[in-house]
């Protein structure tokens, strides 16, 4: 599967997916609901937020 | 995805209605029924090419807006693409940092403003038209340089 199709599945863009992957953005928790539901995982699964600094 | 249909309808409607009120304008201006300051210095001429200028720019950009909703409208794939990449988290998140729809409308309003000024006095067309240019050029160097490092 494509970064493409990923983003038009759960409803945002290719370079929104790039830039999660290559961790220069992080995901609202909805987004991050919607990819984790669409592989079928829990969140906890796909992404891991310990290193993301607090705002 | 109705719903986006009928908000992408409303705003053909508004485009096509300033397209016909910008060419009146454009045609007014033409045959000079709205006169520029007295005196016909280069300033005034500036200032009539730059109404005319910006009117017919308005103009070509909305017609194209036009057909490129009209395409997106047809086709079911391309609508879902573009409610995407109009409702995409990240790009409204770097919108947002660089100013969002505040510094269209502020530039906007002194776009007008200016063009009001200068029917009243050169310097304060200038100055307004460059505080509106000079707006919209850093918020749109702080929307590119997000969009490459976000």
């Amino acid at each position: 599967m494509s970064q493409a199709d990923l983003a038009f599945e759960v409803g945002t863009t290719r370079q929104t997916i790039t830039s999660i992957e290559t961790e220069k953005y992080t995901a609202s928790l909805v987004l991050a609901y919607k990819i984790a539901k669409f592989f079928g995982k829990q969140i906890e699964e796909v992404f891991d937020f310990s290193e993301v600094e607090e705002f | 995805m109705e719903k986006y249909r009928k908000k992408l309808r409303m705003r053909m409607l508004l485009m096509s209605l300033a397209i016909i009120l910008a060419t009146i304008l454009l045609f007014m201006n033409s045959i000079k029924m709205v006169e520029t300051p007295e005196g016909e210095d280069l300033s005034t001429g500036f200032i009539d090419g730059f109404q005319s200028g910006l009117l017919a720019a308005m103009v070509g950009l909305f017609v194209v807006f036009i057909i490129k909703y009209l395409l997106i409208y047809r086709d079911e794939k391309k609508l879902k693409l573009w409610y995407n990449h109009e409702n995409d988290e990240r790009r409204q998140q770097i919108k947002l940092k660089a100013g969002g729809n505040l510094v269209i409308i502020n530039s906007v309003i002194l776009l007008f403003a200016g063009i009001i000024g200068g029917y009243f006095n050169v310097v304060i067309f200038y100055s307004v038209i460059a505080c509106a240019l000079f707006q919209l050029l850093v918020s749109a160097l702080i929307k590119i340089y997000l969009l490459n490092t976000h």
